[in-house]
């Protein structure tokens, strides 16, 4: 067939973009025909679905300049343009070599790091890189000639030139604008009565006619009566004065309280954002979230939202506890609402981590919508894959794209693969082949 | 700040064993020799255009540690692999040029990457291979060129036998584990045939399936139960010896089910890979079979095998370029 005339003309064509026959081209097409045929199906489904994501991406359009660059970049895939598929990813290195410099994680054993971030999805090259900046040897970087092969083939190892600041921004806080209570109103005071009193007085003064026994006992009762007002009106001031410091101390526990607030928040961020690294890691194409994890980090979710739980409840009982007293003088940011990442709650194509996730967030969304003046970082959520639809959509359809209109990815090798030797004769092995467990069974038998 | 890094590293306990592969995982198997020993055969760009690899694994610590032993690089991409019964050294990979590599794992020297065969017969990607298991010294080639082709190796430079009746692309063939000679096709024409070696027709068609079949396997307690799996996403069951109606069916999947394979332990248990980007467990005596659900992986789950001397332990590999080993018993 063309094809194989093709490549054994020393592959001439393999890696141009130009020239190649008709019969080659005519079967590139078929086969990525047969490949797109399963994938059109996933395509229609995931199209019915992208109507429904699109709420979540319109959501987080406040706070993103308070967001780190790689995040705000991811929230807008869709534009991104997709990189070369061999670069190491410097967020990627960028956390692992925080990781790697952790005073915890130093001491560890090499091959446990390394075995370590290999699980997280980082390729040996990324790990070299790591280490490298962290200035130990990788034990990787003396490697057999099969690594070496795998950092070679169809890998382009230029670290990127655009992103070289970390991944891991310096923790932002947003600055909340903390001010005090306004003072208070004083309530209206109460109507004056000695006046009403006296004039009562005077009346009855005026209407009995007596002289100075009657102005006498006035004089007697005035005194008193004033005298019980200064009392009063001194127990009113008393009164101010303590409210006033209480809410001074109020407004004092409420900014302690705030604080500790942030740091929860700040650390229930970190950890979100944690969460979603090692989750994007895992895909390793930079795309909307994973909405399919593995077990393990199923496990680490599940761990990470217990922990978020546990962090939401402790806000929760600060913030109830405080609102009783100070609620009305607060001025309450109705857009501020706290909740996890659109992406989390979206993510995942099971039901058995969907499903916890949502009704756990509106619980919690609810009972915090009491205290709504309470400032929060707004989650600004990368753009949600719609569930179902595998992570890789948008580069298989680069690919054909790409083999339709005759060309070829950059990062297809002219590899040699004809064999060598081939009068050296296949044998037998030197061990004897080993029993099948079926064979075992049935002999027992 | 990193603390949940932390946490996660250090309490990382009940792990699923992950090799990262550069390209998209087409088939991975266990050796008949080596219990931690597994091959993947993967192709660039999901399997569209490129270059191929195949990865030679060790995987220990029930598929928590698993590291590359050797790799060798094609021109074009894998898309199946099968171990040699006879010799723990040799491996055969499919490939997306119609040829049928060969290698020798364990050479050494200057020329030990590059394949020790290579034939070129079929004129369409061939899709799968399988070695036989109870003689031993002879192995199938199946192609979307509708052919299957017998091999032996050790016999000379050309297949020896062509099976060409299928009406479209063959997406795998199977031997029997009971009988030396015979063996499934399963075919986008949407039929599963079955065959005697010494017949260039085949003994028995099987309108299987409501679409393409891309997988099926054999009972390996029961030399007439053969199980398929189909884009029509269910996976169903036959007797050969009755092939009118399926013994029945499995359904679950929400997706084109791309491999079935029928545990090496159990009578009952089938595993399946899928399209719908999950593997399951089924048990075929339970009257609601479906046992376990794995979605661990992130694209097309393509590549599915049970370790033969580990008990419950599998490997899948998929489009997402990971291989994940684990023991569907714990």
């Amino acid at each position: 067939m063309g094809e194989e005339d093709q490549q054994q003309n020393g592959g001439n064509n393999s890696n141009n973009n130009a020239n190649i026959s008709e019969d080659e081209q005519a079967a590139r097409e078929a086969r990525a025909e047969k490949v797109r045929q399963r994938r059109e199906e996933m395509k229609t489904r995931a199209e019915s679905n992208n109507s429904n994501a699109a709420d979540f991406s319109n959501e987080p359009s406040q706070q993103q300049q308070s967001r780190s660059a790689p995040s705000s970049s991811d929230s807008n895939s869709n534009s991104q343009p997709t990189p070369a598929p061999a670069k190491l990813r410097e967020d990627l290195v960028a956390s692992s070599v925080n990781f790697l410099n952790h005073p915890k994680v130093k001491p560890s054993p090499l091959t446990q790091k390394t075995s370590f971030l290999q699980k997280k999805g980082l390729t040996q090259e990324e790990i070299n890189e790591a280490f490298r900046r962290v200035g130990e040897s990788s034990p990787s970087d003396s490697s057999s000639q099969g690594n070496r092969n795998q950092s070679n083939g169809g890998y382009v190892n230029s670290p990127s030139s655009q992103q070289n600041q970390p991944y891991y921004p310096p923790q932002q806080q947003q600055q909340q604008v903390y001010r005090p209570p306004p003072p208070q109103q004083l309530p209206p005071p109460p109507p004056q009565w000695y006046h009403t009193g006296s004039g009562l007085a005077l009346i009855a003064l005026g209407c009995v006619g007596l002289g100075a026994g009657v102005s006498a006992l006035a004089k007697t009762v005035l005194p008193y009566l004033t005298g019980e007002n200064v009392a009063r009106e001194e127990k009113r001031r008393r009164k101010k004065a303590k409210e006033e410091e209480k809410q001074a101390n109020d407004a004092k526990t409420m900014s302690e309280m705030m604080n500790s607030i942030k740091s929860l928040q700040e650390k229930n961020d970190s950890l979100q954002e944690n969460l979603r690294n090692i989750l994007q890691s895992q895909n390793e194409k930079q795309r909307e979230a994973p909405e399919s994890m593995s077990k393990t980090d199923k496990a680490r979710l599940r761990e990470t939202e217990a922990e978020l739980k546990r962090l939401r409840a402790v806000l929760v009982d600060k913030n109830v506890s405080g609102s009783l007293s100070t609620s009305q003088s607060w001025t309450p940011q109705k857009d501020s609402k706290p909740s996890l990442p659109a992406w989390q709650m979206a993510s995942s194509s099971t039901p058995k981590v969907e499903e916890p996730s949502s009704p756990k967030t509106e619980k919690v969304e609810k009972e915090e919508s009491r205290i709504e003046e309470i400032p929060e970082e707004k989650e600004t959520a990368p753009v949600v894959a719609p569930p179902d639809e595998p992570v890789n959509s948008s580069k298989f359809e680069e690919v054909m794209n790409m083999v339709k209109s005759g060309k070829i990815p950059d990062d297809v090798r002219n590899i040699d693969d004809k064999p060598r030797d081939t009068d050296a004769k296949i044998e037998k092995g030197a061990r004897e082949p080993r029993q099948k467990p079926w064979e075992r069974k049935n002999d027992s038998n | 700040q990193h603390l949940s890094l932390l946490f996660i590293f250090f309490t990382d306990l009940d792990e699923m064993g992950l090799f990262k592969t550069p390209f998209s995982g087409y088939s991975v198997k266990f050796s008949p020799f080596e219990e931690n020993r597994l091959a993947v055969a993967t192709a660039q760009h999901f399997g569209i255009i490129g270059n191929g690899r195949l990865h030679i694994l060790d995987s220990r610590n029930g598929g928590a540690f698993i590291r590359e032993i050797n790799s060798f690089e094609t021109k074009d991409g894998l898309y199946d692999v099968a171990w040699s019964e006879e010799n723990e050294n040799i491996i055969v990979g499919a490939s997306g040029d119609g040829s049928v590599k060969i290698w020798d794992i364990g050479r050494m020297g200057p020329d030990s990457k590059f394949p020790i065969r290579s034939y070129e017969e079929h004129t369409c990607e061939v899709y799968s291979v399988d070695w036989n298991p109870v003689h031993k010294k002879t192995f199938l080639s199946g192609s979307w060129d509708e052919s299957v082709k017998l091999w032996d190796p050790m016999a000379g430079a050309g297949s020896i036998r062509t099976f060409k009746e299928h009406r479209y692309c063959i997406y795998s063939t199977v031997w029997s584990p009971h009988h030396p000679d015979r063996f499934a096709s399963a075919s986008g024409d949407r039929t599963i045939k079955i065959w005697d070696v010494k017949s260039p027709h085949s003994g028995n068609t099987i309108l299987a399936h409501d679409h393409e079949v891309l997988t099926c396997d054999w009972n390996k307690y029961n030399e007439n139960i053969l199980v398929s799996g189909s884009v029509d996403k269910s996976i169903r069951i036959w007797d050969i010896r009755n092939t009118q109606r399926e013994l029945g069916m499995l359904k679950g999947h929400n997706y084109a089910v791309r491999r079935v394979k029928c545990s090496p332990h159990s009578e009952n248990i089938v595993a399946s890979c899928s399209y719908d980007l999950t593997l399951a467990l089924w048990d075929t005596n339970d009257n609601n079979p479906l046992q376990r659900r794995y979605d661990h992986h992130t694209e097309f789950v393509v590549g599915l095998d049970f370790n033969l001397f580990i008990e419950g332990e599998m490997a899948s590999c998929s489009w997402d370029e990971t291989v994940m080993v684990w023991n569907g018993r714990e």
